[in-house]
């Protein structure tokens, strides 16, 4: 047992102008997650605290905050391993609804917008039968097929904080995947999405992305392969009309 | 969101690429012999002329204006915005334009050799 | 009850040594890795010059070499190598992050791996490079 004050950044969108931060003296257990204190606040404290959270075991990817400034999975980050004063924020880079929970409208709909489901070339019946995949053509993409949608990589990104134009490393990592399976004809309709204004040209590589993901997807490795692929299309598409895939 | 079509960045970041390889495994070795510090007699005038008299030398030093050029334009172009300056389109002028000058130059140069 | 979400503004100047904690280091390495195109610049426009000073004959060839070699001159070139040298390092470092894992007999190679195989491609293309340059010399 340890005591450990956390300051949890606190907005009522009824009443504050601003947000502000609240101190919380929570007596924590060895084994807690900082998601562990934050629902001790929330039973014994402050039942006015607001914040996601679902699965409690680094799947659903709910429950993402700035813990002491970095972009963390609240349930993955063990209170022994941090010092006895916590910051608790919402994810940066994000709008704040209310307390820890943010606003992830602009996620939501650039993620649909980039058609993150296959695409096939014909579309096939069920008596086609399966499609046919063999593993090394499954291990070309299968790292970017983790991702959680958990937004860290979004709130460690400067470039999606210096430029709400940006799709971002997870919904592009997506795109990616798809690009890159063998069963998916769809380059030609995410690729002004992709490939344009907006898309993997403008990330400079930073790599916090691959940094704080919580299941190593390497949204940056996606991003520069998809840089790779998006070259190799604009040059080919002046020799021939219709381009490569 | 607007109309998009896909980017030109390729034109700009494939020899940004390379001329980071490039700079990265040899620019370090160039700039130790310009010190003068080891080797000295490769800069001397008769040295570096014999050497830049010879077409495949004229290609190696052209190379090493070119390819570190175009990177460090794209890049400094980066980050230019990184530093918050907002103008990217005459920072784009400026870098490639800059780039474009030392490729020149250095190619006229090496042609009066 | 209508929405208001609350937007937290960044500062577009000076967000890399905003935050305290995580941001700290690693957005000022990548800060400094991105800067050192200004070292690399900075060398290049001094090798255009030379190469202008080569071709305009002796004299100039050896007043720019004369300043090269000063000890000013060797100082700025040092500050410039190792600022180069920076480059290189990071540049190695993130190569792994930047290509399609390489296979060797069905195995994954290591990024580990593939960062020594660039250190060791270094050290062989600056060794060639001298061996290449004290044959030359006269």
């Amino acid at each position: 047992m340890r005591e450990i004050e956390f300051e949890v950044l606190r907005y009522d969108p009824e009443q504050d102008q601003a947000p502000r931060f609240a101190t919380y003296k929570v007596p924590c257990q060895e084994e807690w997650v900082v998601l562990d204190a934050l629902t001790y606040i929330k039973d014994e404290l402050d039942p006015s605290l607001a914040f996601r959270w679902s699965c409690h075991m680094a799947v659903c990817g709910s429950c993402g905050m700035q813990v002491n400034g970095k972009p963390t999975l609240s349930c993955k980050a063990f209170v022994k391993d941090f010092p006895d004063k916590v910051k608790v924020e919402p994810l940066a880079n994000f709008p704040i609804e209310r307390d820890l929970v943010i606003d992830m409208d602009d996620f939501m709909a650039k993620l649909q917008a980039g058609k993150p489901w296959i695409i096939p070339e014909q579309k096939r019946s069920l008596d086609d039968g399966p499609y046919q995949q063999s593993p090394e053509q499954l291990e070309a993409f299968k790292s970017f097929t983790l991702c959680i949608n958990c937004m860290l990589c979004y709130a460690a990104c400067p470039v999606y904080a210096l430029d709400r134009d940006f799709v971002g490393p997870a919904a592009l990592t997506l795109m990616h995947r798809y690009n890159t399976d063998n069963r998916d004809d769809g380059w030609s309709e995410r690729r002004n999405m992709f490939a344009g204004h907006g898309g993997v040209w403008d990330c400079s590589f930073v790599g916090a992305c691959s940094d704080v993901c919580p299941k190593h997807v390497e949204p940056a490795t996606a991003l520069q392969l998809g840089k790779m692929d998006s070259a190799l299309d604009y040059f080919t598409s002046f020799v021939m009309p219709r381009g490569g895939k | 969101m607007s109309a998009k079509t896909p980017s030109h960045k390729p034109l700009v970041w494939l020899p940004f690429a390379a001329g980071g390889m490039f700079a990265a495994f040899l620019l370090p070795v160039v700039m130790l012999l310009t010190t003068g510090l080891i080797l000295p007699g490769a800069t001397s005038y008769a040295g570096a002329h014999a050497f830049a008299s010879h077409w495949l030398g004229k290609l190696v030093l052209l190379g090493l204006v070119v390819l570190p050029a175009w990177h460090a334009a794209h890049r400094l172009r980066v980050t230019a915005f990184d530093f918050g300056i907002r103008a990217d389109t005459t920072v784009a002028y400026v870098v490639y334009g800059g780039a474009a000058l030392l490729s020149f130059l250095a190619l006229v140069f090496l042609l009066q050799i | 009850m209508a929405r208001r979400p609350y937007v937290r503004e960044v500062n577009p100047v000076t967000w890399w040594v905003s935050d305290p904690h995580f941001n700290r280091w690693f957005y000022v390495d990548y800060m400094l890795r991105e800067s050192t195109c200004i070292a690399i610049a900075l060398y290049t426009i001094l090798f255009v010059w030379g190469l202008g000073a080569l071709a305009s004959g002796p004299e100039a060839f050896s007043g720019f070499m004369g300043a090269m070699q000063s000890t000013v001159g060797v100082i700025i070139q040092l500050i410039l190598l190792a600022l180069t040298v920076y480059h290189t390092v990071t540049w190695f470092k993130l190569a792994p992050q930047g290509m399609k894992p390489i296979r060797m007999g069905g195995q994954k190679v290591p990024a580990q791996t593939v960062v020594k195989a660039h250190y060791a491609i270094w050290a062989g293309v600056t060794v060639v490079t001298l061996i290449i340059v004290a044959v030359l010399a006269p």
